[in-house]
């Protein structure tokens, strides 16, 4: 008889648990959709790692990369390479080139970690970054400053092997190319 | 044996088994109680007698160093942290070792990893096969003379995995092949709506009954270990978060504490550990959320995954504006995070939490009391505490059968011990106690919140000088992931990167254990199982 | 010029074949739309609502897609048996439309076996989805056919036993008598618990959430048509959204009154399928409604819930309405 009674309020219980849960969703029914038509409608990117750039110098306007290499050496996707040059001026390291493959890049921010000189930041995130080929997806961090001629990029470069006194390469160009 | 008091296993190592060595270690620095070196042949005896007094196999695990292997074994007690170090040592040219899988049931796996990956045999090993490389590769990749060439040609390895795969897979299970016999062989995976990640379960079915169930690993290994030895340790950050993306601050977390531990540095300041328990606790529920809304989808209900995602995007939104990532994180650094919080995140947690707290009703509701859902969940999965201890499962699995080990209140790290919050456990084995722990566990997350926001104080959150290098030494840091409980074995050498670095992640050990509960299943409770466990495959696999 | 009696008759059938083949494919297509949305709604999200006036043609966007699709065709399959499941599958539904009151005197035939045809017929349906799984070569399909026939066999007695109440209070099966004798009161306010049994049933029949174990997405892959793909795949979805509209049709004939609704009785050709068409699919809704909120149940779970729960509580219905029926007369 236990049992019988137990089956009954089995069936009871069961079957009102069923009508609770159809009432939520029926809740729900009546609710505001949570989504987002993209693309027409887009949610404002707050604080998303965007992609690796230049700080732009607010007393220069000039980049403050000293080519010291602690970003490469920490970079755990090796995605940036850069290449410098000695300056025919007076010597220093200038930096010619300054590449960043996005493709594998983690975002880990540990190249703006380590700068010495706080030269990189994330740019501001995009949703539409796409691409068709691979060499689109590679940045050229210096290209923004090269096209506005800023002073740093117009620092005339010596070729490897050369010294201060022969005729150096016109203005940050390609070191590797041979002789002037 | 004669009745031994629990301190006195060291007295017992050192005059019954005469070891080697006998040092004690300062566990708040690095994380072990004592550490030995015992004679090869008497491991197994050691190892029963850690197992009479109630300890569990936390980890094994093997480093090659110039003159020998050390085949390193970490022993834990449940109810209180007793870490004990035990090694043996390999001669290469032997590249032997005794098994004690016959002893803890965890070591069977733990082992058949150390042969994947060094080479070393365990004499009597029921099943010594590779586990996380395919079962044809050549290498073992963690040997300090592996620089990563495959052996032979790339064609020639891709033609043998094709063969392996193809007439292999006969070859190594021959009961597999058709015979029109009761029981057959199904393939759960790799490519399947259920299991989470790249999983193969190797079903042994007889009509509906699951007969036996063999998981089979190794899709998606990308070696974070080798990595990590040839990065700098401030390169291995991104690694963390891969591991476990989806419950990634606690992996952040313990290699943030183990290299402080090791360094001997302090956070920059209180405000630090305030912000990493805020953001690991957040953490730690969108896990949970995203599980559940998994393991209700494997059982059928569509709808509690778009609920759950709905709340996750939330919290998702809040760690976006402090961490500038939405998965993966890696947002602490050693003595301190990346960057300080922003001041709207505060105000956004307040917002959100009455309003999570309704839905949380909801979800009592619509999924908790539902027939059908217990009906497909209780009495479902029992997993057996003395099962439990012996496969070394620990987190929301091991609460559920009883146990009431949480890594925070037993090996506290951080302000968790101002914290006022309680150990959720079941006493049911099955899937619907693991269920319950979960959804009470983030109501206990909630609790830690909330409390943490009140008393959040202001401080730096960079630390501006750090130590050149890791000292020379070996530490062991665990915290409680949201799965179970991540361990990290560092040895260093002093260098700029790790020497070893071994990941103890606790879904590898909580997918062990479904070797106990599979048999006597349906083919559908293999599924809800499975869902039930909660792992996740890029940790179980590295 | 008026056709003889014989020519009249061919005339109405393949009236009511063109009708009912097209209808078919219209609601099919509506309701795959109207499960998207209601889905949607309950989940928060919108579903379709691009292609045509909120997402109409939707669903013919898919079918082009699907018609386009490559015939996948394993090479180990049985063949003949291959082919001729979806079909039995879905030829099956379309009979209901024999029999299916859409106003007073709308009827194609008025069979004295009336809805007893239909469920006849439907098992051969799922003789298709047997075959289905077995000539797949494939072990979740095995599984998944085979769970099927287990589950149609057990939910077969308490469909049809639940509709015995009806039956003998009616007096008749025919179709148009049962909808007469629910002019005053709706059959499902002196029969609620038949009601309920008859539609849980009719949720087992069609392979529907919370019966759904031969198609379980989450555990055989997509269960007993894991092989199908583009046309063949199709019509095994058309012959399950078909089945629900037919459960649904006949449980508001059953049940709720048919074609009898409160107003706009003075237009009987017009209310009449009106009424029916609304109560149908207000029933589908609900179907509908089930799906998305519960988890489904295990394929042994299932066979319990039919002979333990369904089936004692169907005969109790039976004979409790024959104590009724013998101490009023």
């Amino acid at each position: 008889m236990k049992k019988f009674i137990q089956y009954l309020t089995d069936i009871i219980e069961g079957a009102w648990s069923l009508l609770v849960g159809m009432s939520i969703t029926m809740r729900y029914f009546f609710k505001k959709p949570v989504t987002v038509l993209y693309p027409k409608e887009r949610i404002p990117i707050k604080r998303f790692k965007g992609p690796i750039a230049f700080v732009v110098d607010e007393k220069t306007g000039d980049h403050k990369c000293i080519s010291c290499n602690a970003c490469i050496k920490v970079c755990p996707s090796r995605c940036m390479s850069l290449e410098s040059g000695k300056s025919a001026v007076d010597g220093k390291r200038v930096l010619t080139d300054f590449k960043v493959n996005y493709i594998l890049c983690s975002l880990c921010s540990l190249c703006i970690d380590v700068c010495p000189t706080d030269a990189l930041k994330h740019a501001d995130a995009e949703y539409d970054m796409v691409a068709t080929e691979q060499e689109e997806l590679i940045m050229d961090l210096l290209k923004p400053f090269e096209d506005r001629g800023t002073p740093l990029t117009k620092i005339p470069v010596l070729a490897p092997g050369q010294q201060r006194g022969q005729t150096p390469l016109a203005p940050n160009s390609d070191p590797g190319t041979g002789t002037s | 044996m004669a009745a031994i008091l629990e301190k006195d296993i060291k007295a017992w190592l050192l005059e019954v088994v005469k070891a080697d060595e006998l040092n004690k270690k300062d566990v708040k620095k690095t994380g072990i109680h004592f550490e030995a070196i015992v004679p090869t042949s008497k491991i197994r005896d050691v190892a029963k007698e850690f197992l009479n007094q109630g300890y569990f196999l936390e980890s094994l695990t093997a480093v090659d160093f110039a003159e020998c292997f050390e085949a390193v074994y970490h022993f834990n007690h449940w109810k209180e942290l007793r870490r004990g170090c035990v090694k043996i040592l390999v001669t290469k040219e032997e590249n032997k070792a005794p098994s004690i899988s016959s002893i803890y049931k965890s070591a069977n796996w733990f082992e058949r990893e150390i042969y994947d990956m060094f080479g070393i045999t365990f004499i009597d090993h029921p099943n010594l096969k590779r586990i996380l490389l395919p079962e044809s590769s050549t290498i073992h990749p963690l040997l300090k003379s592996f620089k990563g060439e495959p052996a032979g040609s790339d064609v020639e390895q891709c033609l043998k995995l094709i063969n392996e795969d193809k007439e292999g897979f006969e070859i190594l299970y021959p009961q597999s092949v058709t015979h029109h016999q009761k029981d057959y062989y199904l393939n759960l995976g790799p490519q399947h709506p259920s299991t989470h990640g790249v999983l193969r379960i190797l079903l042994h079915l007889a009509g509906e009954r699951v007969l036996d169930g063999e998981p089979i690993l190794g899709y998606s290994h990308r070696h974070h270990e080798k990595m990590m030895e040839i990065q700098s340790y401030l390169a291995c950050w991104p690694n963390m978060g891969r591991l476990d993306y989806v419950g990634a601050m606690s992996y952040n977390f313990a290699y943030a504490i183990l290299i402080e531990k090791a360094m001997g540095i302090a956070p920059a300041s209180p405000r630090v550990e305030y912000i990493r328990v805020l953001t690991t606790e957040l953490n730690r529920i969108t896990s949970h959320l995203l599980w559940m809304g998994t393991f209700l989808l494997d059982l059928g209900a569509f709808t509690p995954f778009f609920y759950g995602f709905d709340d996750r995007e939330k919290i998702l939104d809040i760690l976006e504006m402090a961490t500038g990532e939405r998965l993966t994180y890696d947002y602490f650094r050693f003595g301190g995070l990346d960057k300080d919080i922003p001041a709207e995140m505060i105000p956004a947690i307040k917002e959100f939490i009455p309003h999570f707290k309704k839905r949380l009703k909801d979800y009592d509701a619509l999924i908790t009391k539902n027939i059908i859902f217990k009906k497909r969940t209780r009495n479902l999965g029992y997993l057996t505490k003395e099962n439990a201890l012996a496969y070394g499962v620990t987190g929301p699995c091991l609460r559920a059968t009883g146990v009431p080990m949480d890594l925070r209140r037993h090996e506290p790290y951080s302000i968790y011990p101002e914290l006022d919050f309680e150990i959720v456990t079941a006493t049911d084995g099955d899937a619907y106690s693991r269920y319950l722990v979960r959804m009470k566990e983030i109501e206990e997350s909630l609790k830690i919140i909330q409390q943490v926001i009140e008393k959040m104080p202001e401080g730096a959150t960079i630390l501006g000088k750090l130590p050149k290098n890791v000292p020379k030494g070996e530490y062991y840091t665990a915290v409680e992931a949201a799965r179970g409980s991540f361990g990290m074995y560092l040895v260093s050498d002093g260098t700029l990167n790790p020497y070893r670095l071994k990941l103890r992640t606790p879904s590898f050990s909580n997918l062990n254990s479904i070797i106990e509960i599979l048999p006597g299943c349906l083919v559908s409770d293999v599924v809800a199982v499975l869902g039930s466990i909660d792992i996740v495959l890029p940790e179980i696999d590295r | 010029m008026t056709l003889g009696p014989f020519w009249q008759e061919v005339v109405k059938i393949v009236l009511w074949g063109t009708f009912a083949v097209l209808f078919v494919s219209v609601n099919a297509l509506f309701l795959v739309w109207m499960e998207r949305r209601v889905s949607a709604k309950i989940q928060l999200r919108r579903g379709p609502i691009h292609v045509g006036p909120q997402g109409l043609l939707q669903t013919i966007a898919d079918a082009v897609k699907l018609i386009s699709k490559e015939l996948v065709f394993p090479s180990q399959v049985d063949k003949l048996v291959y082919y001729v499941a979806p079909l039995l599958v879905f030829a099956p539904v379309l009979s209901a439309f024999i029999i299916l009151p859409l106003g007073p005197g709308i009827i194609l035939r008025d069979l004295n076996i009336g809805f007893l045809l239909i469920f006849s017929l439907t098992n051969i349906s799922f003789i298709g989805i047997f075959i289905a799984g077995w000539s797949s070569n494939n072990k979740y399909a095995l599984l998944g056919s085979m769970r099927a026939v287990a589950q149609n066999i057990s939910y077969e007695i308490p469909l049809l036993l639940s509709t015995m109440g009806v039956v003998m209070i009616a007096g008749s099966m025919k179709m148009t008598e049962i909808v007469t004798a629910q002019s005053g009161l709706w059959f499902v306010l002196t029969q609620p618990l038949a009601f309920l049994i008859f539609f849980c049933a009719s949720l087992a029949e069609a392979n529907r959430a919370p019966f759904d174990i031969p198609e379980a997405e989450s555990e055989l892959v997509a269960g007993f048509h894991t092989e199908y793909s583009g046309m063949r795949f199709a019509l095994f979805f058309l012959g399950e959204y078909t089945a629900i509209f037919i459960s649904s049709a006949i449980a508001a004939t059953l049940f709720l009154g048919g074609w009898h609704g409160p107003f706009l009785e003075s237009l009987p050709a017009v209310a009449g399928p009106f009424w029916l068409i609304l109560k149908t699919y207000a029933l589908v809704f609900v179907v509908m409604w089930v799906r998305w909120t519960f988890p489904r149940l295990r394929s042994d779970q299932l066979m319990a819930f039919a002979w333990k729960i369904l089936i004692p509580f169907a005969l109790l219905n039976v004979l409790s309405t024959a104590l009724v029926l013998s101490l009023c007369k």
